[in-house]
């Protein structure tokens, strides 16, 4: 067995090079995902008829799809339609000039979007109805119970469960070398491609993922100490 | 828009892909398979903190948690065959499928052995004390009390993991292996109709997912249901009196 270790170090270096590509792929649908999750989760909590039953069924759908398919479906979609799109409007994009990583953003994003979305709804439902009572029966209105009683609650009761979501984001990104975007894991498969030392790359690889991963991790368990604590220091 | 997509391919390409239903359901049955027992051992290694194996499970455990299950099975592609074959072990030759196999077992392993980590260590500690106490072995007391009770704490969980270990699977086809998706890239290749391959992709997955939540839900409500009917053979008594108590207050009117 023949491992070559510089060569993993090499790969690795070539990977750490699209490090920021990896985390923008992971961060940007966290945030667009929890925006629309937020949204969603406010329109079935208050049962807003038609869309309510809609999201709904978007959610079940969505939750069953492999994010693999989502990705390469809005992939050929987007390949097919841009160009004709951008005819009819008379607009000078052309698929060709379009950042892939966007594709891959917006797949991704519809794929966190279902999860969020339940994980809002979850934390909707879990604040006390005597609260909403009374925030109206000082004579709040919708809008203002929604900024000043609900959401204040919602996001830190969401925030711990956010980090599992961000992970899975970073985990899917590697598929997006699929849609011929260049993250670490292409970043390195380029470097191997040269040797096919494919071990290697795919271990260096591993390697950050699983650095960004823990690293997660971490803050999140700080954080969540961090909350424990200053929730102590008000009762104190 | 009319060449994009066309109904007619969606009903010859149906039958073609659905032959390949097998292959993905065989993935995720052996994955759970060995995900259980794996699982299980390194949820063992953890609770009772076995000196090595519990730091070393803990690293696994992360490692896995931590890269994607693409990453994964290249490195088991690549990576096993020349392990193996330092030894003197020979596997260069073996079907795609069965590193497949290798892959989402020891994949799924990492993640039951933390739901079932977190399941034993929710029975509480004087249950164990109890069973140690009236001279239960080890074994007896996992078999006859700690699993029993776990049990029932994971298997909502073990159901959502296996819902997402079907998903995963379809990636299986990076390797080159013909599950669903596997298929529908090649019948692709063979028609030029991808986007309906993927649209039956699609609705395998969503009718598998939802009828695997549906058989996880009524086999849960079946593993809690002996409460269930013992409630329903007091109720109609609790009724009569009711009832009773009604007919009595309508007389005082």
């Amino acid at each position: 067995m023949d491992f070559d270790f510089a060569f993993m170090f090499e790969a690795f270096l070539a990977a750490l090079h699209y490090l920021p590509t990896t985390l923008l792929l992971g961060f940007l649908p966290l945030v667009f995902g929890s925006i629309i999750g937020l949204g969603i989760a406010l329109i079935r909590h208050y049962k807003i008829p038609i869309l309510s039953v809609l999201f709904k069924w978007f959610v079940t759908i969505f939750k069953a799809i492999p994010v693999v398919l989502i990705l390469l479906v809005s992939y050929l979609v987007f390949s097919d339609s841009v160009d004709k799109i951008a005819d009819s409007l008379s607009w000078s994009i052309r698929f060709s000039d379009l950042d892939r990583r966007w594709i891959a953003i917006f797949a991704l994003t519809l794929y966190a979007t279902s999860g969020l979305s339940e994980i809002f709804r979850g934390a909707l439902a879990s604040i006390p109805k005597g609260q909403i009572d009374a925030a109206y029966s000082i004579g709040l209105t919708n809008i203002q119970v929604l900024r000043r009683v609900m959401i204040p609650q919602v996001i830190p009761l969401a925030l711990p469960l956010l980090n599992n979501t961000l992970i899975s984001l970073i985990k899917a990104s590697s598929l997006v070398s699929m849609v011929s975007v260049v993250d670490i894991l292409n970043g390195a498969l380029i470097e191997a491609n040269v040797n096919y030392r494919y071990l290697e790359a795919y271990i260096a690889v591993s390697l950050i993922y699983w650095a960004v991963c823990a690293a997660i991790e971490a803050v999140t368990a700080g954080y969540g100490k961090y909350a424990n604590k200053s929730r102590r220091r008000q009762f104190a | 828009m009319n060449e994009f997509f066309k109904w007619e391919y969606v009903i010859t390409l149906f039958p073609k892909v659905l032959s390949a239903l097998p292959t993905t359901l065989l993935i995720v049955l052996f994955a759970t398979l060995i995900g259980s027992f794996l699982g299980l051992i390194i949820a063992y290694c953890r609770i009772e903190r076995i000196p090595v194996l519990n730091q070393f499970s803990a690293v696994y455990v992360s490692f896995i948690r931590g890269t994607p299950i693409l990453v994964q099975m290249f490195i088991v592609f690549y990576g096993l065959p020349s392990l193996l074959g330092a030894i003197g072990i020979d596997i260069s030759m073996w079907d795609k499928l069965y590193f497949i196999y290798i892959t989402y077992g020891l994949s799924t392993a990492a993640y039951f052995s933390e739901i079932f980590r977190s399941a034993l260590s929710s029975v509480p500690n004087s249950q164990y004390e109890a069973a140690a106490s009236i001279g239960l072995t080890k074994w007896q007391t996992y078999r006859r009390t700690l699993i029993p009770q776990a049990g029932k704490i994971a298997f909502p969980n073990l159901g959502v993991s296996i819902v997402n270990l079907l998903q995963n699977t379809s990636l299986a086809f990076s390797l080159g292996v013909l599950d669903i998706m596997g298929k529908v890239q090649t019948l692709g290749a063979l028609y030029y109709r991808v986007l309906e391959g993927y649209f039956i992709a699609a609705v395998i997955f969503i009718v598998l997912s939802i009828s695997l939540e549906k058989v996880f839900d009524i086999l849960e409500r079946r593993i809690n249901a002996p409460k269930r009917i013992k409630q329903n053979n007091v109720q109609p008594l609790q009724l009569d009196r009711a009832e009773a108590a009604l007919t009595v207050q309508k007389n005082i009117k």
